[in-house]
């Protein structure tokens, strides 16, 4: 598992390229021009990409609700930034993920100490607390009212070269584009991490973090690099939603997405590091599909999230993999 | 190599060790023994430093490590066991030794996420001296069971390996024989006779008497938190105190 | 400053409530109740419905709002999360169900009672007087109801057979099984009592301030931050933490502009438990 030698990571990566390709040719010509599916797919993506960031807490044996709280962070980041300081959006978007990382070491050295159920409540307060920062302090987020308006990104060059052209107004397909590669290099690189000598410390810091520093591994320092990490990717999705929007509000982000994001892993599955993308696409998909049923589209959504657990308590992909390993015992016998 | 002197510790009011001074040196098997609670567990975390002294200090190899936090420690040489089923849960054999490196990976947190070729190097020597920990402990047929697994008598095996990967200088051993059988009680002493060959210096505690006896070059007990003596097996053996801490400790256990 | 403390003390006792109520929840079944705060809620409804719409007095809407959310609870804890408790590998699943109901409940709400903000008449008339502080009578009132019923709890749990246990399942739920108490109808009477506290705290509490259907979110963060305080699993703690977060959010509003007191109350919390992670009586756990 930790052994990595290159063949053996250069054949997956192949084939995520492979399946990026398609992904990015193919959700374009099937949605058939409708902005409402790519709307959706766009949203989906960014989701996903921001809950990987809580699948890593989980990792590490932590129950994640600061999520959305750092979301925010990195959203009023990007905000702040291309509105009030005219940064390009293209600097904004890291430095919201860098703030939003730097904040949550700050906040995560003294915090991580905590486990269990207190985490779980005092990540749920500091997303609170984000929310009530920036009621707090109109001068600089406009409070409730907001920031609204915000510029579309514009074009990215390098040396004179164009990379990136301007985003046009109205246009669904650049940001589809934004976070699908959002989306895929977040997946990528919590792969390598999972596969890699951090990603098996990670597990065994959830497992027992005693027996981890008996061992020599600075368990403090790993476990605020992997909150800093999830910190990172909430404050970029953050920034992301920031500019797709073109504005933010305090409630851009609240408790009830950390709950989201938390969900989306656990549906997906806690042990699989692509979990959190499968279950943004399943939990997502299915509260569209509910859609037609208005006023009872969140009922019905939370009635069939409990069912989901009282039906699969370990996830999704943990039920595939049951099948799998049952099939393969038949095949052995 | 290592000088323990005038360790104490006080919990709320209560002294769990008080006082406590020997020294070690490298090749010596010691074991602190003594009654149900008399404070050898928590002089060993004291000398891990998963807890800090209220007054003493521990010196390893000359430089004072009292207090500096557990994996500190272990990076200077002290690796330790634990006594109840302490163990990754979901690793396997294998994957849980392969931690025990961890401390001696020379590539950056960035460079192993990407796999540079120092962090290859790293993976490659963890994974050979993984096979060399895995034959020493005579473990190699369970490498892939995963540690949840395992039978009782092989988890402490276990943790012993996962210790042993640390490459530690000093090995603190954790009740290593408590709830096994005469015939693994046995292999254990062989075991710990194999590791002190291989240049590693174990510390025990321990309530197996017996075992203690046959294994221990030097012991040292310890009763109500201050140690009552210090010597080779035979000289513990006829020492009153000692003799006199037991069976007052029989007493109790018994219920007279 | 006497006027901020009797506030204090109003919101205090109803705070007491609810950690109580999530207090004793914790204690025997493990789980963090996030729901509590929609049951909290859908208390304050339940009297507005019996109060105002069936034209009951409103002692027995309180009662109702025990009964109805106690229920609730007990529904809760045998269809839900016993369950899932008895399959489950990781103690994520049972607070991600939690919030779940959480999210079902409030969205349920939604429906049922509307959008609109809720309120009863006034319990009691007059000012009531004391070291120059004044308070509607109406408050006096709901400080002796909330004082009375923590009262009575506490000599439920300490005195009566039930009571003793319902502590014996907290300490050790294997123990208590030998004994040959039926653990089942235990725990999900404990879970009901848990709830049924919750829905109480919001049945007094819509005689103060109204209830809305978004109101539990707020109440369960609250909660959490009075069992961070006071210690999660003990019920002293949790008395403590209620009284003390009363006196923190009376003071900050008193002092502070709107969303500063719980910004600035969070500051404190997360700071207090860098020192004493376990709160003020809690027992160290992992």
């Amino acid at each position: 598992m930790a052994g990595g030698s290159s063949h053996s990571i250069a054949k997956p990566i192949a084939l995520g390229v492979l399946i990026a390709l398609g992904y990015f040719i193919a959700v374009p010509l099937l949605s058939g021009g409708s902005g409402y599916v790519l709307n959706v797919v766009t949203t989906m993506a960014a989701v996903s990409f921001i809950s990987f960031g809580v699948w890593l807490t989980f990792a590490i044996g932590r129950i994640n609700l600061a999520q959305a709280g750092f979301a925010l962070i990195g959203a009023y980041v990007t905000a702040i930034s291309v509105a009030h300081l005219g940064l390009s959006f293209w600097v904004a978007l890291p430095l919201s993920g860098l703030v939003a990382a730097i904040i949550g070491g700050l906040i995560g050295w003294p915090v991580l100490r905590l486990k269990g159920v207190y985490f779980a409540m005092i990540t749920l307060c500091i997303t609170e607390a984000c929310r009530l920062t920036a009621l707090s302090f109109p001068g600089i987020t406009r409070g409730a009212q907001g920031m609204v308006d915000l510029p579309l990104p514009g074009d990215l060059s390098l040396f004179g070269l164009v990379i990136i052209p301007a985003f046009e107004k109205g246009a669904r397909l650049p940001f589809f584009y934004l976070a699908g590669t959002l989306m895929m290099l977040g997946l990528l690189f919590m792969w390598l991490l999972d596969t890699s000598r951090v990603g098996a410390v990670f597990r065994s810091l959830r497992q027992n973090e005693d027996l981890a520093s008996s061992l020599g591994i600075n368990v403090a320092k790993y476990r605020v690099v992997a909150f800093m990490v999830a910190c990172f990717y909430a404050g970029v999705g953050g920034g992301f939603f920031a500019a797709l929007q073109q504005n933010v509000y305090p409630t851009s982000f609240q408790v009830i997405d950390s709950v989201y994001f938390m969900v989306y892993c656990f549906v997906g599955g806690l042990e699989f590091v692509i979990g959190p993308l499968i279950g943004a696409l399943v939990m997502m998909t299915s509260f569209e599909l509910l859609h037609e049923f208005q006023r009872y589209q969140t009922v019905i959504y939370s009635g069939l999230m409990i069912l989901c657990i009282l039906l699969m308590p370990n996830g999704i992909l943990s039920v595939v993999r049951r099948r799998s390993s049952k099939a393969k015992g038949a095949n052995n016998a | 190599m290592l000088e323990v002197s005038g360790l104490t510790k006080v919990f709320g009011g209560l002294t769990a060790v008080n006082n406590i001074s020997f020294n070690l040196s490298k090749g010596d098997i010691l074991s602190i023994i003594g009654p149900n609670g008399a404070g050898k567990s928590t002089c060993f975390k004291l000398i891990a430093s998963f807890l800090t002294p209220t007054a003493g200090t521990v010196r390893f190899n000359g430089t004072d490590i009292t207090g500096i936090g557990p994996s500190n420690v272990a990076l200077r040489g002290i690796v330790r066991t634990f006594q109840e089923n302490t163990f990754f849960q979901d690793m396997s054999v294998r994957d849980a030794i392969l931690l025990g490196h961890q401390k001696d990976c020379k590539a950056s947190l960035a460079g192993m996420i990407f796999r540079t070729p120092r962090s290859r190097q790293d993976n490659r020597e963890a994974s050979d001296y993984a096979d060399r920990v895995l034959e020493m402990m005579d473990m190699q047929h369970l490498a892939d069971t995963v540690a949840g697994a395992l039978p009782h008598g092989m988890l402490r095996r276990l943790g012993i390996a996962v210790a042993l990967a640390a490459k530690p200088q000093l090995l603190l051993l954790d009740e290593p024989f408590a709830g096994l059988n005469s015939d693994e009680t046995k292999k254990g002493v062989d075991l710990i006779r194999k590791i002190r060959d291989a240049g590693i210096t174990p510390i025990l505690v321990e309530h197996d008497m017996t075992a203690v006896m046959s294994v221990s070059e030097r012991i040292l007990v310890v009763n109500f938190g201050s140690k009552i003596a210090e010597g080779t097996p035979a000289e513990i053996q006829r020492n009153e105190k000692v003799i006199e801490a037991y069976l007052g400790a029989e007493d109790e256990e018994i219920g007279l | 400053m006497t006027q901020v403390l009797l506030n204090a003390l109003v919101v205090g006792t109803t705070y007491a409530l609810i950690a109580l109520g999530i207090t004793i929840i914790f204690s025997i079944m493990k789980v963090v109740n996030f729901a509590h705060g929609q049951l909290y809620m859908i208390g304050g409804f339940v009297v507005y419905y019996f109060n105002v719409v069936f034209g009951l007095p409103f002692w027995f809407g309180l009662l109702m709002s025990f009964l109805i959310v106690g229920a609730l609870g007990v529904v809760m804890e045998l269809f839900l999360f016993r369950p899932v408790m008895l399959r489950v590998k990781r103690e994520e699943v049972t607070m991600l169900l939690a919030m779940g109901t959480a999210v079902f409940l409030e969205s349920l709400a939604l429906i049922v009672f509307g959008e609109k903000q809720r309120g009863v008449p006034p319990i009691a008339t007059g000012i009531f007087e004391l070291f120059g502080a004044r308070l509607p009578t109406g408050r006096v009132v709901v400080i002796f109801i909330a004082a009375a019923l923590i009262i009575a709890l506490m000599a439920f749990i300490g005195y009566t057979k039930t009571g003793r246990a319902l502590r014996a399942m907290a300490q050790d739920r294997e123990a208590t099984a030998l004994q040959g108490v039926n653990l089942k109808w235990l725990s999900a009477m404990g879970f009901g009592l848990g709830t049924g506290l919750a829905g109480l705290a919001g049945g007094l509490l819509v005689a103060i301030f109204a209830v809305h259907t978004g109101a539990g979110t707020a109440v369960s963060i609250k909660a959490f931050l009075m069992i961070m305080i006071g210690g999660a699993g003990v019920l002293s703690g949790a008395i403590l933490g209620g009284f003390v977060l009363g006196v923190l959010e009376s003071v900050g509003y008193a002092l502070l502009p709107g969303s500063m007191t719980f910004l600035v109350i969070f500051l404190i919390v997360i700071g207090f438990l860098i020192v004493r992670p376990n709160g003020i009586m809690g027992k160290p756990w992992g």
